[in-house]
Order: C-alpha cells, then sequence, then structure tokens
C-alpha cells in the first residue's frame, strides 16, 4: 500500500488528478454494471391492437324520417288492378361493410312481401318535367321537420346498371328479388336468403319452429295448427296461427360503402296478393280490415 | 504576479478538490445503490458480468399468420418479432391478444368493439425452481391513427398508417383534457379491464356453471410461483409458469353490476353475487367506478357525483327499485361511442421483474 502512495505522490499534480479519475470511473463502471445488470433483468411484453370504429345503421324511409314509410293503399277488392305495390324504404349508415337484412310479417292477410334492391333515378335518368311514369316504379315524397312536404324521389328496381350485372341465367323482374341466387350490389356474389321458419318456401304462413322464440307464452294448439278458435276453449290463450310470424333473412348484403365510410341502400318491398287472389277465386277478395304487423331489421355483421 | 499565481494555484487546487469529491459522492451513491439492490447471485469476474442463476425468461404462444398486423409498428415500439416467441436478454417480445368473443370470419373482423374479450397468456422460463416473487406491471395506452385510403374497404386490419399519424391519445390531445382525445384516454383506463381469474364459482353444491371474473388487476400484481404450482409446465423444455390474464371490454353497463339471472342483463354477467371474499369482485369494481367516474361514464350528471351516492346508485336495491341503471348505461354506452370514434390501436404492455412490489426497479 505504502509503495502505491509513495508512487501516487511522486506523479506530478496533472497525472495525479487523472489516475484518480481514472480510479474513479473504475470502480463507478465495476459497481454500476451489475446493478445495470440487476436492473434490467426485467422482461417486456407488447401487443398493439386493432380498435374497431362504430358501427352506425339506420332504417328510414326514402330520404325521410322512417315514419313516413307508410304501407297504405292497399285495396284487394279491387280485382282488375295490379295486385301489388310498392314502398321504398333505406338502409344507410357508417363504417359496416356488410349487413343483415330481415322481415318479419304476420300473415292475418295472405301477402307475400318481396325485397327488391332498388336504383334512385337520377335527375337525367328522369329526364325533364313531366316526368314519364313508366320510367320508374315507385316514388316517395319527403317532408320536413314542420311535416310539409319537400322534394320527391324516384326508383326503379336496379337491374343492367353497371356495378350489378345480373347472372344471365334469371330473366325477368322475379330474378332481381332478393330471393335465394339473386345476384346484388358490387361483387357479384350472390347473398343468402331464406326463409327461417316455413315448412315449404311457398307456404304463406308460418310453422311453429320459431314460436319459442317470438313468444313468451304457448302456441294455440301445439297439436293443431290449424284448429278454430272455438274448437279448443280450454286450452287457454295462446298465440293464434296467423300471428305467428314468418322471418325471412337476407345475410351479408355488401353495403358498398365511399370513402367516408357512408353508405345509403334503397329497396323496394313490393306487397304481393296474387296468390291470395288466386286462392279466393271467383269470389274475389274482400276488404276485410285485418291488421298485420311487419318488421323490417337491418343488423351489422361487420 | 506572485499573487496571481498564488491565486491560480488555489483555484486550480479547489477545482482539483471538487472533481475528486464529486467521483467520491458518487462511487458512494452507486456503491450504496447497489448495496441495497444487490442480487447475492450476481457476480462479476474481471473483464465480464453477468447474471447467472437469478434471471428469468417470457415466452408467449404462437402467433398465427394470420395476427401479423402491423408488425412493423409494434417492431418500431420495441417488440421484436418472430423472435421464437421467447424474450431474450436484448429484446421485448411482442405478444398475442386475441379477441375470442367474435363469432365472425376472419375476413370480416376490424378490431375490439364493446364485448370483446379473451385472455392473455404468457409464460414465466425461470432459471431455476425455487418459490420466487415476480411482479407483473400491465399498462395500456390509446393510440390515434389515420389510414392511406384504398380500394379495399374491407381489410380493415392490414390498412396502411398514414405516416406521421401515429400518435398516443394524450399527445393527439396535446394538454387539452376536455378534447375527445383526452376523454378517450381516460374511457379506456374504465372500459378494457383486466382480471387475474375467470372461473367459475367453488362452493360446496354449486350449481352455477358460468364464469365470473375475479382479481381485477389495477396496474401491477404480484405472483408467488409458491402459490402457482398447479400452472407449472413446461415451454419447449425448460420449467415454465403458465400466468394467464383475462381481459374484457364489457358490452353493456349491466354486466358488471347484474347478476345472470337479472332481466334486464343483456350479454353476459362479468360478477356473482355468491363470489367470496372480504371484498367481493363486484364490489371492488364498484368502488373503482364510483371513485373514478369519468373513467366510464361520458355524462356530467354521474362524473360529478360524489362516491357514496354513485355507489348507492349501483347498489341491489337502488338498481332493482329504481331506474338508475339506466342513466348509468347511457352514460357507459356514450362512453364507448368516445372510444371508438377517437381510438384506433391499443397498446398493452407487460413488464416483469423479480421480486415482490415493494422492492422493484423499473417503470
Amino acid at each position: 500500500m505504502n509503495q502505491f502512495y509513495h508512487y501516487f505522490k511522486s506523479l506530478p499534480k496533472r497525472m495525479q488528478i487523472e489516475a484518480a479519475i481514472a480510479l474513479g470511473l473504475t470502480i463507478l463502471a465495476t459497481i454500476s454494471i451489475p446493478v445495470l445488470a440487476w436492473f434490467s433483468n426485467e422482461r417486456k411484453l407488447g401487443d398493439l391492437e386493432r380498435v374497431d370504429t362504430p358501427t352506425r345503421l339506420y332504417i328510414t324511409a326514402a330520404h325521410d324520417d322512417i315514419k313516413y314509410l307508410q304501407l297504405t293503399d292497399i285495396k284487394v277488392s279491387d280485382s282488375s288492378a295490379e295486385k301489388k305495390k310498392y314502398y321504398v324504404f333505406c338502409v344507410s349508415g357508417k363504417s359496416a361493410s356488410y349487413y343483415s337484412l330481415q322481415l318479419a310479417y304476420t300473415t292475418n292477410n295472405q301477402f307475400e312481401y318481396f325485397v327488391y334492391p332498388a336504383h334512385q333515378l337520377t335527375d337525367e335518368e328522369l329526364g325533364g318535367e313531366p316526368i314519364d311514369e313508366s320510367s320508374y316504379l315507385v316514388k316517395h315524397t319527403a317532408h320536413d321537420e314542420d311535416g310539409e312536404e319537400t322534394d320527391t324521389y324516384y326508383y326503379k328496381i336496379e337491374k343492367d346498371s353497371t356495378i350489378n350485372q345480373p347472372n344471365s341465367a334469371f330473366s325477368g323482374d322475379a330474378s332481381y328479388r332478393l330471393w335465394t341466387g339473386s345476384v346484388i350490389r358490387e361483387d357479384s356474389a350472390a347473398i343468402t336468403t331464406r326463409f327461417i321458419n316455413k315448412n315449404n318456401d311457398n307456404d304463406l304462413i308460418a310453422n311453429n319452429s320459431k314460436h319459442n322464440a317470438t313468444y313468451s307464452y304457448k302456441r294455440y294448439d301445439d297439436n293443431n295448427a290449424n284448429a278454430d278458435i272455438e274448437d279448443a276453449p280450454d286450452k287457454g290463450v295462446g298465440a293464434q296461427l296467423y300471428s305467428e310470424p314468418v322471418y325471412w333473412q337476407a345475410l351479408r348484403i355488401k353495403s358498398g360503402m365511399d370513402a367516408s365510410n357512408h353508405f345509403e341502400n334503397y329497396y323496394i318491398l313490393e306487397v304481393n296478393w296474387e296468390k291470395a287472389a288466386e286462392a279466393a277465386g271467383d269470389d274475389g277478395l274482400k276488404d276485410d280490415k285485418e291488421t298485420d304487423i311487419i318488421y323490417i331489421a337491418a343488423e351489422a355483421t361487420s | 504576479m506572485q499573487e496571481k499565481q498564488e491565486m491560480n494555484i488555489k483555484k486550480l487546487s479547489s477545482v482539483k478538490i471538487i472533481v475528486i469529491v464529486l467521483l467520491i459522492i458518487s462511487v458512494i451513491v452507486f456503491g450504496s445503490l447497489s448495496w441495497f439492490t444487490m442480487s447475492k447471485e450476481v457476480e462479476g469476474s474481471k473483464l465480464s458480468m453477468k447474471s447467472d442463476l437469478d434471471s428469468f425468461e417470457l415466452a408467449v404462444p404462437e402467433r398465427t399468420d394470420a395476427e401479423t398486423y402491423y408488425n412493423a409498428k409494434i417492431n418500431g415500439l420495441g417488440y421484436l418479432t418472430g423472435n421464437d416467441n421467447l424474450s431474450t436478454t436484448d429484446g421485448s417480445i411482442r405478444w398475442v391478444m386475441k379477441d375470442e368473443s367474435t363469432n365472425i370470419s376472419s375476413e370480416d373482423y376490424k378490431g375490439f368493439r364493446p364485448g370483446s374479450y379473451g385472455r392473455l397468456t404468457f409464460y414465466i422460463l425461470p432459471n431455476s425452481d425455487a418459490d420466487t416473487s415476480y411482479t407483473f406491471e400491465l399498462k395500456m395506452t390509446g393510440y390515434y391513427a389515420e389510414f392511406v385510403p384504398d380500394s379495399n374497404d374491407e381489410q380493415v386490419l392490414t390498412k396502411e398508417i398514414k405516416a406521421n399519424t401515429f400518435q398516443t391519445l394524450s399527445e393527439k390531445a396535446n394538454g387539452d383534457a376536455t378534447s375527445d382525445y383526452a376523454l378517450a384516454a381516460n374511457y379506456l383506463k374504465g372500459h378494457i379491464l383486466f382480471f387475474q381469474n375467470h372461473k367459475a364459482l367453488t362452493s360446496e353444491g354449486e350449481t352455477d356453471t358460468n364464469l365470473y371474473y375475479s382479481g381485477r388487476i389495477a396496474d401491477t400484481f404480484t405472483y408467488n410461483t409458491a402459490d402457482h404450482q398447479a400452472e407449472k409446465t413446461t415451454w419447449n423444455g425448460h420449467l415454465a409458469y403458465e400466468v394467464n390474464i383475462f381481459w374484457i371490454w364489457p358490452n353493456t353497463f349491466g354486466q358488471i353490476v347484474l347478476d345472470s339471472n337479472d332481466d334486464n342483463l343483456y350479454g353476459d354477467a362479468m360478477f356473482s353475487s355468491n363470489q367470496s371474499g372480504t371484498i367481493t369482485p363486484r364490489n371492488d369494481l364498484i368502488n373503482y367506478i364510483a371513485n373514478n367516474p369519468g373513467y366510464f361514464f361520458s355524462t356530467s350528471d354521474l362524473i360529478e357525483q360524489d362516491a357514496t351516492s354513485l355507489t348507492e346508485k349501483m347498489s341491489k336495491e337502488s338498481l332493482s327499485t329504481t331506474n338508475s341503471l339506466i342513466a348509468l348505461s347511457n352514460g357507459y354506452n356514450d362512453a364507448d361511442q368516445v372510444i371508438g370514434e377517437n381510438v384506433q390501436f391499443i397498446l398493452v404492455e407487460l413488464t416483469a421483474d423479480k421480486g415482490s412490489s415493494t422492492g422493484s426497479a423499473g417503470n
């Protein structure tokens, strides 16, 4: 030790300082490396994941509040007129790439309901005033907040447009229904459509397979779906045959969002009583005051 | 001249003294730091320093090819990918946080949303089998980003991030505590929750087979290998402990406060009134909500309430006799909307240290 001390003292001042600094730094390094090694004996995991953008989905009348979607003016007794009527509704929203559409309707009236993709006619397609009635299938006049009528919009079934190339195997208007095998919108992929509670696609009424999902009380007569209510009064209150809603779905419809993720799809709902008129035969149909409920629902699936 | 020289010499020697004193102080400081935090097994030999028996590694489950979204971004944040799923002394690795809720096909999947839940799994690979304590810290950060528009609007998860738009929510908020970004950052803290357990009730004769959450992770939690011998396994032949963290973004507020048989419940109940504990898991979360309403609700009515009255609103009696659930749900759902509109990514980070929480180092 003494030797080092004398050696140290014999060095010029400058070298003494340098030696001291070097020694200090060495000690620092010696101590700090194990400390740092200890500090860094920690491990980290991390993951970056995407957060989805909220979807907005709306069902409205064409450019109008849903309350103006009124299925009115159905006069089944007029046997000379066409046995169908058309109405327009709109599914719109944001950030939904695909959605499913569902109709649920009761069958007090023996109607059939069909949905078609609709095309809103542009001013060029309409030509000038007066508007040629054969150029459109159905029109809707929008309203403002006070209920005053504003603009009228014209629609026809979407076909032969560049974005909807029909499959050449189909022909006629019926092929453009949102029906199994029909073609809709951009990528020409057929969407799946189906009735989920009919025994047969041609039946007009529902079976009871979805009764428990729809109603919390019993179906009227589990053994005899066609029994009249007078026949079994002791069965208690139950859902009557024609209040069993028919469920129809069109799955995975592509919404076709624009650059800012908005979309607006128009549909024509056809209410058709041709089959009912056929079944009534020569008597024809009567304007009985039967009431039906029809629900239109849409659900974003992605 | 003589005086000046003397002055110079004095100056020089005082400088020398100061330098040496500073050196000595720093040596003492580092020495005492290392004394207090010394890990006995660390050895320093002449030229190389290494810590040996005391260390551990982390491993993560395999990430499938489909889950390589934004690898470049996560690499930029310091987490390696393609690293054999094993952390090394050089790097931190990418974890797997997968949404187990979704039953939509992977091509339609667009990211986390209310109702998403899953588990985060990792393995501790200790180098010795002695009973040890680890402290895990879990941190979540929200990010904003814009995407390069392209013609393929469907492949949302592979959209390219626009340059210079990837920022944390706090950077984007830029000091404005009322901006939607700052609010969204707060809502994330309440809406995405992490738990240590997701399991069924265990009492005798219990018929409820639902799984419930417990052991909410606030920031850190301690893991003692002695208590988890059931999760002892091997990973690629190495001794390992499997740790699962269960995360959930509840879809509705009712899932937090209602029992599974409640008519007003939409979704799966997170907790059961029959869970045990001095503080039940639900009450622990209610307590957290009452003290941090700004993390859960966006409506000022609820945020401004004091903890006692909020706790009372979330009590069983209040929920069944008044309409308090409606206001709570609306506030919660509106906050979900703010998150969805302002947050594009979340980064979840786990830091693992040996030792129990009082002695851990690192952030």
